[in-house]
């Protein structure tokens, strides 16, 4: 059979292959990286009888557009976008089957990411266990190069389905359970297990964390959201720092400026600075989706209410 | 820390509550502890390694959910702190850290001018002449601390006292790859273009980080470094060399 090809007619602003992340590589300090949103990724793959770990595309805020030379089956998750095939608007959380010739333009449509599914996966050069797209040490992701997708590139078609789908049509029209996708929002609330450092914040910070709104700042990315609301000080001003301690995705470090950020998939894999807290995973794709302005409200988890 | 992960702290001395109580010894001693912690979980659950990182004073491991619940891993965790054969590896382990054999990188670098744009203020911040600056920093051997932040960045230290200088108040948007810098009591070279708040005294044209190597970095904790001066009319032939991460190492004791 002859390699299926994804032609890139438009790039988006910021579209670029991700999966679960690195298995590996942590140690060196390579961060984990991956999808943001971890349960619209698995959705779209789901969609399309992929495994979790098939790539899909990463769509920032708006694009690309895609000619697809080779029949398909996609799927499109995530917050809104405004999503056509041959100017025939196409839902989302839907697998769909997609003509060789047939053009697929994502447009914005007031959400942050989208996540674009292929049956087979995204292909990539796999490293340290992962195609996610590390743009600051230029790893895998598309051509290896380590970067977003630009106009004419090519994109090609992994073999990571479950099982392959012989009649492409038949695994289209399914819909993706209402029930189970993330409770998107523009004032969310999201479960923290208490961090290792609480005690080296005032009472009046543990007050106002779990009390007051936060708000997404402008200077957001991959590696970390940062908020803005009430300032979370310290106990004493030597807690300001503590000794370099390993991070997760999710973890929520607080600088001396008192507001804090949340670490997100290609975070640094240690940091100095007090963890007041850790946002629980199921939680990560509402912060995720968050556009600047918007809102979160902490509320506290206790670590034995989960995991039994 | 979270629900799938476990982070494994030091506990401090009596009468003590932050790092910054620490002297340099207490904290050196506290950072072989850990990472002779993640060596023994490293060797005692191999399945975990991938996903262990080891800090100044703790060890961060996340595991998965289906396989390992919280409760064991936690209990596993409390009865190791007490056990014998715990504590007689850690015994070991530092005495080893003390006369072990250690691989030892030098690490040639172009001090000052456009390459480290901060080193006429170092000296100026530490009263001395950049050429002190110069011999202090190309004298001392380092031992890389912890490799985290990024990609290959390892933290060196110990930086000799008369260099010591905090972190700039504003970091800078970008630092170029190679570029060797100090900041609170360390040092240490930049793999990647990245943003970063220490100051920047020199370049190399070594390589630390390349991702299709195994290890992917040069510097791993323990090793030692000793940085030297070269010219930049020097970089062109280091730089043939600069993507074999082996190639300026040699075995040394002690």
């Amino acid at each position: 059979m002859a390699e299926q090809r994804v032609q890139v007619i438009e790039a988006g602003i910021f579209t670029a292959l991700q999966d679960m992340g690195r298995t590996s590589g942590q140690p060196y300090g390579v961060p984990p990286g991956g999808a943001l949103d971890r349960a619209a990724h698995r959705a779209a793959n789901q969609l399309v009888g992929n495994k979790a770990t098939a790539a899909t595309l990463e769509i920032t805020l708006q694009g690309p557009s895609l000619l697809f030379e080779n029949n398909a089956l996609v799927s499109l998750t995530g917050t809104n976008f405004r999503a056509f095939v041959d100017g025939r608007a196409m839902p989302e959380w839907v697998s769909l089957f997609v003509r060789a010739g047939q053009l697929l333009e994502i447009k914005g449509g007031g959400g942050r990411l989208g996540y674009l599914a292929i049956h087979g996966g995204w292909d990539a050069q796999v490293i340290m266990g992962s195609r996610a797209t590390y743009t600051r040490a230029k790893l895998s992701g598309y051509k290896g190069e380590g970067r977003a997708l630009r106009v004419e590139d090519i994109l090609t078609i992994a073999t990571d389905y479950l099982e392959p789908l012989r009649q492409l049509p038949e695994g289209a029209g399914k819909f993706y359970p209402e029930k189970q996708k993330p409770k998107y929002g523009a004032e969310v609330t999201v479960r923290v297990v208490p961090g290792p450092h609480t005690e080296n914040f005032s009472a009046e910070a543990n007050q106002y964390f779990y009390n007051t709104p936060y708000k997404l700042s402008e200077q957001s990315d991959r590696m970390g959201y940062r908020f803005q609301g009430a300032a979370l000080s310290y106990r004493r001003p030597d807690l300001a720092e503590i000794a370099a301690c390993g991070t997760i995705f999710g973890t929520i470090q607080v600088p001396p400026d008192g507001q804090p950020i949340i670490l997100m998939a290609d975070h640094q894999l240690t940091g100095g600075y007090p963890i007041i807290g850790v946002v629980l995973s199921d939680d990560l794709p509402l912060v995720a989706q968050l556009l600047p302005g918007q809102k979160l409200r902490f509320v506290e988890n206790s670590p034995s209410s989960k995991n039994a | 820390m979270g629900e799938n992960a476990l982070l494994v702290r030091l506990s401090f001395a009596e009468g003590q509550d932050s790092h910054a109580q620490l002297n340099e010894t207490e904290r050196y001693t506290r950072l072989l502890l850990a990472r002779a912690t993640g060596a023994y979980l490293r060797e005692a659950r191999p399945d975990l390694t991938p996903r262990l990182i080891v800090g100044y004073d703790s060890v961060l491991f996340s595991f998965d959910p289906i396989q390992d619940s919280q409760k064991q891993l936690q209990s596993w965790l409390l009865e190791l702190g007490s056990s014998p054969e715990f504590v007689n590896y850690l015994t070991n382990y530092l005495a080893e850290s003390e006369t072990g054999i250690k691989r030892l990188h030098r690490v040639p670098v172009v001090y000052g001018g456009e390459y480290g744009p901060d080193l006429a203020e170092v000296a100026q911040l530490k009263n001395l002449s950049v050429e002190e600056v110069i011999r202090l920093h190309s004298s001392a051997t380092y031992s890389v601390y912890l490799v985290g932040f990024s990609a290959g960045y390892g933290y060196m230290g110990a930086l000799p006292a008369a260099l010591d200088l905090p972190r700039r108040s504003s970091p800078r948007l970008k630092v170029p790859r190679g570029t060797v810098a100090l900041a609170a009591g360390m040092t240490g070279v930049y793999p990647l273009d990245m943003p970063g708040g220490w100051r920047l005294i020199g370049y190399t044209p070594l390589s630390v980080f390349e991702a299709e190597v195994d290890p992917p970095v040069r510097f791993l904790p323990g090793d030692r470094v000793q940085y030297y001066p070269i010219t930049a009319a020097e970089i062109p032939c280091f730089e043939s060399v600069a993507r074999d991460l082996s190639s300026s190492l040699e075995q040394h004791n002690g």
